[in-house]
């Protein structure tokens, strides 16, 4: 879960030494200025799960919510709800209805402070270890991340605006297993408060 | 994730789910409206929710549950982002477990696992899915019934199983039954042992006796680093 995370972190912050007019180092630049100008957001979300087994598709709804420097918070509602609070590298995850609260403490490298502090400053390099495709539709932006070697995730595909709003995000399992994140009502700096990240 | 919690959650939820499935098609002895009589948990195919506590530790998790008659079932766990951290997959004394993220798989037989193995908890499974005593031997109006075995099942006044004790202290409650396909089948299950933990399950867009193909409950190891089921240690 966290490498999913640091993988959406990693692109944000990439700044692509790409060619200039490789759609790839457009697609980036793009996406990059758009988390650069955005002290908080907010959004709605449906996630879709398809088991590749399966004919059936498992649908969550909730919400994510983000804020600089270090805040990443994520409610799933019923009929499974859990709270996901990622506080710079301190992650917890709350089942209220279960009494129930995980936490989990990453590596101080895998932080978002430091993730998010880079976006102030040009990046000269890719991100390491993947390969990237990207394509351009009128204003919509689809970016593909594919990660070398060993992991759960085969590829993860980002779609997004030319300001760099993101509407959903497709990640594909080698196991065939698919996710779908659709997000809705998307809204940048709308200046949330420490209320809107409670586990409670 | 701390390992520890991820170790009870393991040890219990694999555990959970054979119970769950199987013992509520000995529960289905009196009709819910629209029951069939006589009709089993053949297959299942559901969304779960897992709480597992012990102690001071709890943890808790969602996923999804396919089980076949006799013994044989594949359970997905997802983190909150809906990747796959930890697929089960059991067939008769064989446990496969796949952990996507390192591309790792283990597999063995639960018989050759030493006894201090946390997998050995599966063996509760067997008195779990044990049947009920026959619907003849059910009183009128719910009651206790207790086995040549020394366990001890408690009926609602429909004939369904509400709770089973064993003699070792082990329990098994029900909740909530519903009709799924003719089958009265619980919302969620609880099991807890003699030293206090407890594991509850939750049912969600539960499908019964619907086909299951082979290939949902083989599991793949292509691509995967195969390793013996006693080096899982969670994830």
């Amino acid at each position: 879960m966290r490498k999913f995370l640091l993988l959406l972190l990693a692109l944000a912050v990439a700044t692509p030494v790409l060619a200039a007019g490789d759609p790839a180092r457009e697609a980036l630049e793009t996406l990059r200025r758009g988390f650069a100008d955005t002290a908080d957001f907010t959004a709605e979300i449906t996630q879709e799960k398809q088991l590749a087994l399966m004919k059936r598709k498992m649908v969550s709804k909730g919400v994510i919510r983000f804020k600089k420097p270090d805040t990443f918070f994520m409610e799933l509602y019923p009929p499974h709800p859990s709270r996901l609070l990622l506080k710079d590298n301190v992650m917890t995850i709350r089942f209220a209805e279960q009494g129930v609260t995980d936490r989990m403490v990453l590596p101080p490298e895998e932080g978002l402070r430091k993730w998010f502090g880079l976006l102030a400053n040009p990046v000269t390099a890719l991100p390491e270890g993947v390969d990237l495709k990207a394509e351009r539709r009128g204003k919509l932006w689809s970016l593909t991340l594919f990660p070398k070697g060993k992991g759960s995730v085969q590829q993860l595909t980002l779609s997004y605006d030319e300001e760099g709003t993101i509407s959903r995000i497709v990640v594909e399992e080698r196991n065939r297993d698919r996710t779908i994140l659709l997000f809705n009502r998307v809204r940048r700096n709308v200046g949330l408060r420490d209320k809107d990240f409670s586990l409670e | 994730m701390p390992l520890r919690r991820l170790n009870i959650f393991y040890k219990n939820a694999v555990l959970l789910l054979l119970l769950v499935t199987l013992s509520a098609c000995a529960t289905a002895r009196k009709p819910l409206t629209g029951i069939v009589a006589g009709r089993q948990v053949e297959t299942l195919q559901s969304a779960i929710g897992i709480t597992a506590k012990s102690g001071e530790h709890s943890t808790s998790g969602r996923g999804y549950l396919i089980f076949a008659q006799p013994d044989r079932f594949h359970m997905a766990v997802l983190s909150p982002f809906g990747l796959t951290v930890l697929e089960v997959f059991s067939d008769a004394d064989r446990l496969t477990c796949l952990v996507p993220s390192r591309q790792s798989a283990y597999t063995g037989l639960l018989s050759e696992l030493p006894e201090t193995s946390a997998l050995k908890s599966l063996g509760m499974m067997k008195w779990v899915v044990a049947p009920a005593p026959p619907g003849d031997e059910v009183p009128t109006g719910g009651g206790e019934v207790t086995t040549a075995s020394g366990d001890r099942f408690f009926f609602d006044r429909n004939g369904l199983v509400e709770r089973k004790l064993s003699d070792q202290g082990d329990e098994v409650v029900y909740n909530d039954y519903r009709n799924i396909n003719g089958v009265a089948f619980p919302e969620s299950i609880v099991i807890g042992n003699s030293l206090g933990a407890t594991v509850k399950i939750t049912f969600e867009d539960t499908e019964i006796n619907q086909p299951v193909e082979d290939a949902a409950l083989t599991a793949s190891l292509e691509g995967y680093s195969v390793l013996p089921l006693a080096d899982f240690k969670g994830l």
